[in-house]
């Protein structure tokens, strides 16, 4: 006879593993997976209310970022910067500092690394050698000085570090703008906004000869290892996490809050102004120019957002938004899309992740990040 | 150009350039004292820049409504940004400074491809009514500053109607009480009736639409000419001018003429063509900020609760 009391004590038993094993990990897989679904859904009902194919547009974004090798090799590159800017953001978001100036820090970044490479490094030629690892520091210091700066202002003064570094990304955009349209940094022709190109023994050098991937996007990701280990396994760490979770309780068992203020906001504009230098020694033209870049700051909130903060997930998600930045130009080339959709399209995900911590089902995945 | 026309021209620039700042301040100023800190403002004038040219394009036909239906609609566009804002923060108790930066950086999307969508790549449609420049009557005869003053289009006025209104509300109404009290302590203004979530949406809303007027001033005022982020930074100087003036609307109304001046002197040393780089001057209005915010504000005067979300159920 069937033992049915055995089949009862077994259902259950799957059912407690399922609790236990499979719907955690289901999870930590499918969260982001649905969250990223329904943001996509989103978009291309609005690309279609405007009028325009939505699945002609995505299979266009697709073709162009995933559909060779030299295509993935140039999403990578495409990603690069959103990595750099993304990491700057998690680290100062852990330590709950709302850093919004990942743009200006960047670009005071390539400035560093433009005025580097056009003026300093002619002093001492052909030696990339000492020359690559000089103009990295340069940009990590100069984004770093950038990014102190609210937090002197907020230890110091009590000002509000969200309206401080934005204030700070419109100040280097025009201070950028003044260094290259008729400023000392502008092309020797003086005939655009522009600077001259940087040294050749500056460039970053390639991974493989064939394709444009380079050895800032492998830096890159060294890095988000790195901080991986340095935010979970280190006293440092803690102490950013500490401060992060409850500053007050932080203050109480010890921790400085000035002091991890200004470590993390030197480090965040440090990363920024780091991947900046990236962008103008490993790609061509190799030149500053205006709209530099097209607004990696403000997304690296959303990269770092969806990646729950966590260094190693940033990996993950800014592949993502390199791909949807570049497949934005297939659609704009292809179906005629304006390729600010992308910024659209990165404001729903960044609603959606939001949202879905709102969201019952989603509460393991968002326990983490309290948005 | 004698001083004094120098400076008529200046204040009159000033008053220009403090208005859309004034709006867009005052709506934060409302909600920010119901305890919503509203980083979307940027974003919520852009789509207001947007729509109100786009209200008055297609009722162009009317030229006498055109531009009060252009300025309905962003204010209605503002709103309904405002609503998306409200549904995140309070209906879903998300973190109000990433709402912001969303709602911003959809805003920039979003206009662009509509903008690129009904106008093209190139150029604004040319045939947009918009609000004229007159003179006061009398008013603008006064000797000396009358002209600066009392020569400006429609909007600027109800603007600077708004600063009494809204500080009669704040600080003379029954319902004004209730909106600071939700920004200093909504569990004791929950506890005596009052409900706390309906409150901020409903001042959020105000926010959203006073930001979408903003917004339509920069399309519909003096010069009808909408281009992508054309809001260059003001719905977050606005936020700045909401700290600065203390949360208060008539100090709000002080500030937002300093960084009205800020955009005011950015466009006259431009014209005196002196040597010196233009940039430094755009520049100015985000230094000025700075400066103030670092120079002034030193002791924390935010509504206790700001930025937090409330949970009835706590």
């Amino acid at each position: 006879m069937f033992n049915f009391s055995a089949l009862f004590r077994k259902t259950i038993s799957i059912s407690l593993s399922v609790r236990k094993i499979i719907l955690p990990f289901f999870l930590w897989i499918l969260a982001p997976v649905l969250i990223l679904t329904s943001a996509f859904i989103t978009n291309g009902i609005i690309i279609f209310l405007f009028g325009y194919n939505p699945i002609e547009a995505y299979a266009a974004a697709i073709g162009i970022t995933f559909g060779s090798v030299s295509a993935i090799s140039e999403t990578l590159v495409k990603s690069t910067p959103f990595l750099m800017t993304g990491l700057s953001v998690a680290i100062a978001f852990r330590c709950g500092m709302w850093n919004i100036g990942a743009e200006g820090q960047f670009l005071i970044g390539v400035l560093a690394a433009t005025w580097f490479g056009t003026k300093i490094a002619i002093l001492f030629p052909n030696t990339s050698w000492i020359a690559v690892p000089l103009c990295l520091s340069f940009a990590i210091l100069a984004g770093g000085i950038w990014g102190i700066i609210p937090a002197i202002l907020k230890v110091t003064r009590g000002v509000n570090e969200v309206i401080s570094t934005i204030m700070l990304n419109y100040i280097a955009i025009h201070f950028v703008s003044l260094m290259i349209d008729g400023g000392p940094l502008q092309e020797t022709s003086k005939t655009g906004p522009q600077s001259d190109p940087i040294a050749e023994w500056v460039f970053l050098p390639r991974l493989f000869e064939a394709h444009r991937i380079h050895l800032g996007t492998g830096l890159a990701v060294i890095l988000a290892i790195v901080l991986t280990f340095v935010l979970f396994r280190t006293t440092f760490g803690y102490q950013l996490r500490a401060v992060g979770e409850g500053a007050a309780a932080a203050e109480a068992a010890g921790i400085s809050i000035s002091q991890n203020t200004l470590r993390v906001f030197f480090i965040s504009g440090a990363l920024a102004g780091l991947g900046g230098a990236i962008e103008i020694m490993a790609l061509v033209p190799h030149r500053l120019t205006e709209n530099f870049s097209p607004d990696y700051g403000y997304t690296a909130i959303a990269v770092a957002l969806l990646a729950k903060l966590h260094p190693l997930m940033t990996v993950a998600t800014a592949l993502l938004f390199g791909a949807l930045a570049k497949g934005s130009f297939a659609m704009e080339a292809e179906v005629g899309i304006s390729r600010q959709v992308t910024l659209m399209m990165q404001a729903i995900i960044l609603l959606f992740v939001i949202g879905a911590s709102a969201v019952n089902f989603f509460r393991k995945y968002n326990r983490q990040q309290k948005l | 150009m004698d001083i004094i026309a120098i400076l008529e021209d200046i204040l009159a620039a000033t008053i220009r350039g403090a208005t859309p700042l004034l709006l867009a301040a005052l709506g934060e100023v409302v909600a920010q004292r119901a305890g919503v800190i509203n980083i979307g403002i940027e974003g919520m004038m852009l789509i207001g820049a947007l729509f109100g040219m786009v209200g008055s394009f297609y009722t162009a036909g009317l030229p006498f409504l055109a531009p009060w239906v252009g300025l309905f609609v962003a204010g209605l566009s503002g709103l309904l940004t405002a609503a998306l804002f409200a549904f995140f923060a309070i209906r879903l108790r998300g973190d109000q400074v990433v709402i912001g930066t969303a709602i911003t950086l959809l805003a920039l999307g979003f206009t662009e491809v509509v903008y690129v969508r009904l106008f093209g790549k190139t150029g604004s449609p040319q045939s947009v009514p918009y609000f004229k420049q007159f003179d006061m009557p009398f008013l603008s005869q006064i000797p000396l500053f009358g002209d600066a003053l009392f020569t400006h289009n429609i909007i600027v006025f109800i603007a600077f109607l708004f600063v009494p209104c809204v500080y009669f509300f704040l600080y003379h109404t029954q319902l004004g009480l209730r909106v600071r009290a939700c920004g200093e302590h909504p569990k004791a203004i929950s506890t005596v009736g009052s409900n706390v979530s309906l409150l901020r949406t409903m001042c959020l809303l105000f926010a959203g639409a006073m930001a979408g007027i903003g917004g339509g001033y920069l399309s519909l005022a003096d010069v009808p000419i909408f281009t992508p982020g054309m809001t260059a930074g003001r719905g977050f100087i606005a936020l700045a001018i909401v700290i600065f003036g203390k949360w208060h609307p008539v100090k709000a109304f002080g500030a937002a003429l300093l960084f009205g001046l800020g955009f005011a002197l950015e466009n006259r040393f431009q014209a005196f063509g002196w040597d010196v780089q233009y940039q430094w001057f755009l520049m100015l209005p985000f230094v000025l900020c700075l400066a103030v915010l670092a120079g002034f504000v030193g002791k924390a005067e935010a509504p206790l609760a700001l930025g937090k979300p409330y949970d009835p159920s706590e």
